[in-house]
């Protein structure tokens, strides 16, 4: 299993596109926070509650690493040379799956370092800006991080399924966004609150007592998709 | 991890099913250590799929496969990894590099002999590649990149599909090189698929014959190569008084009688003209004399049409 994952990171690691990904992504950490600057809300306090309120965005973004990670084999036929060295193929999904997580980590680590950086630069302190609102701040994107990782095991689903990027993609965001709409077509709205898109509401709230809810749906849902992944990989035949 | 003659792969009544479509039927076949096995047949043979299943890319929807003697999938995964494999196209990733591209896969492989990639380069002549990246490789390099990935891990078992697919003579003649090399100073395994029948004819031990999905004859290259054999034919009024005056005369011993007027003379005849005329000093009518026989890719045509020559 390391050596899967150690693997991609070195592929991932020599492609200029995750390092303009980061580079991007850091880019527009300075450009929120130097756009705050000056007016009514530029302080590090309303900055922090921002970042609790764009939560949501960087699951546009995940399908990207997925790309890089397993989507490209299929697009280059590289998934051939691995499993006919007889690798198995649940690890090597697993393997993916997890190096898919770590690297969205990585990313994560650099837009926090640009996102607090920038903030210290641009905007001033202020009274708000307390270690209790950077800890109701961190405790929010650690259950945020657990919704990202059923997101990306939701993506290498797709990615397996379809082998197509666009299409895994397309499928991705559908799920992800209109699933709430498709239940309320058929009467189901009762599941609505269930759904991985809910749980960043949930993340929203100004008070919230647990994180539960989000917690268990996120895990349920990675379960229930890295399953039928699994399965999908184990059944498909490469080339 | 086995001895020459030993089998190394068995398949027992391998079918592979797309829909209600065979693409492999009923596949047996065994391979031994030390063979150089070649696959023949049309486009959409089998030849590929066999391969892939094989090489574990898709599984047998019946049968099973066995490497080294191992046959569940625990035990298989395992055994592949003393195979070496090249199926189709090779795959690479374009914006590395061919060290680049090797290099994953030896970290992927978990192997700690950081030398063999530049090994495995030098013997495929792309060790002065440098920083040129998969995607402007030519084809010839990208099926040579191949092979190298192929022979990495130094492999008891090398798998190829059409290897010499748009490689230049002298690619195809290193090509060849490198697998009678690896055969002959490692006893690698050698379980190849071409349509270059004349290349395959050069190395090959053992063929397998394939029409849709179907194994149509199992020959050793010794067996083919007397059937591909050329002879002399002399067609005259009296077979069976030519045969006894070229034995008489000539000394010829492999001397056959194909019918009533045809002798077939299957062996190397330095003169065909002095024969001939002891034949019409004997009182023959020789009314035709040609060289005749026919060559792999003839064998091939006439065995999948069901006119097997002989």
């Amino acid at each position: 299993m390391a050596k899967l994952i150690h693997a991609d990171f070195y592929k991932t690691f020599h492609r200029a596109y995750f390092y303009i990904l980061a580079a991007g992504l850091a880019a527009l950490c300075f450009l929120i926070n130097s756009a705050m600057r000056g007016g009514m809300y530029g302080n590090m306090s309303s900055s922090v509650q921002f970042a609790v309120m764009l939560m949501e965005y960087p699951v546009v973004i995940l399908p990207l690493v997925t790309q890089i990670v397993f989507s490209e084999e299929f697009q280059f036929h590289t998934l051939k040379n691995t499993a006919s060295y007889g690798t198995n193929r649940t690890l090597l999904f697993t393997a993916k799956l997890i190096a898919s997580i770590l690297l969205c980590m990585i990313l994560a680590a650099v837009v926090l370092a640009a996102y607090f950086g920038s903030m210290f630069i641009f905007l001033k302190h202020d009274a708000e800006f307390t270690s209790g609102l950077l800890n109701n701040f961190f405790m929010r994107l650690g259950v945020s991080c657990a919704i990202y990782a059923a997101c990306i095991t939701m993506s290498a689903f797709f990615t397996v399924l379809f082998r197509r990027n666009g299409l895994a993609i397309f499928f991705y965001y559908g799920v992800f966004y209109l699933m709430q709409y498709f239940l309320v077509l058929l009467h189901l709205e009762k599941f609505e609150p269930y759904l991985l898109e809910a749980q960043f509401a949930v993340i929203r709230k100004p008070s919230v007592t647990s994180f539960q809810k989000p917690l268990m749906v996120s895990a349920v849902t990675a379960l229930v998709f890295f399953i039928a992944g699994a399965a999908a990989f184990r059944k498909k035949d490469l080339c | 991890m086995a001895e020459i003659g030993e089998t190394v792969i068995q398949m027992k009544n391998v079918s592979k099913y797309y829909g209600k479509s065979a693409a492999v039927a009923e596949m047996s076949m065994r391979v031994n250590k030390g063979d150089i096995y070649a696959l023949v047949g049309k486009n959409g043979a089998g030849k590929t799929t066999l391969l892939k299943l094989i090489s574990g890319l898709t599984p047998a929807t019946e049968g099973t496969i066995e490497i080294f003697g191992q046959g569940s999938e625990q035990h298989l995964g395992l055994a592949r990894r003393h195979m070496g494999t090249m199926i189709e196209t090779p795959g690479f990733f374009p914006y590395l590099t061919a060290r680049e591209n090797l290099e994953y896969y030896r970290i992927q492989r978990g192997n700690k002999d950081k030398g063999c990639v530049e090994r495995a380069l030098q013997f495929v002549g792309l060790e002065g590649t440098g920083r040129k990246k998969f995607r402007g490789f030519s084809l010839g390099m990208k099926q040579r990149l191949g092979l190298a990935l192929a022979i990495m891990d130094n492999p008891e078992i090398l798998i190829l599909d059409e290897p010499i697919n748009g490689l230049d003579p002298m690619g195809i003649k290193d090509f060849r090189n490198i697998i009678l090399k690896m055969s002959r100073e490692k006893k690698t395994t050698v379980l190849i698929s071409s349509h270059i029948l004349g290349e395959l004819s050069q190395i090959a031990t053992t063929y397998s014959f394939i029409n849709r999905g179907r194994l149509v004859q199992h020959i050793s290259a010794k067996d083919l190569k007397e059937k591909c054999r050329s002879f002399l034919c002399i067609v005259s009024d009296s077979a069976d008084r030519t045969s006894e005056i070229l034995k008489n005369n000539f000394q010829f011993k492999n001397i056959e009688v194909a019918d009533e007027h045809t002798v077939h003379v299957n062996e190397k005849v330095d003169d065909p003209a002095s024969a001939v005329k002891a034949l019409v000093e004997n009182g023959i009518m020789v009314s035709q004399v040609y060289q005749s026989g026919i060559n792999l890719e003839q064998y091939f045509v006439n065995l999948v049409e069901g006119k097997e020559n002989g």
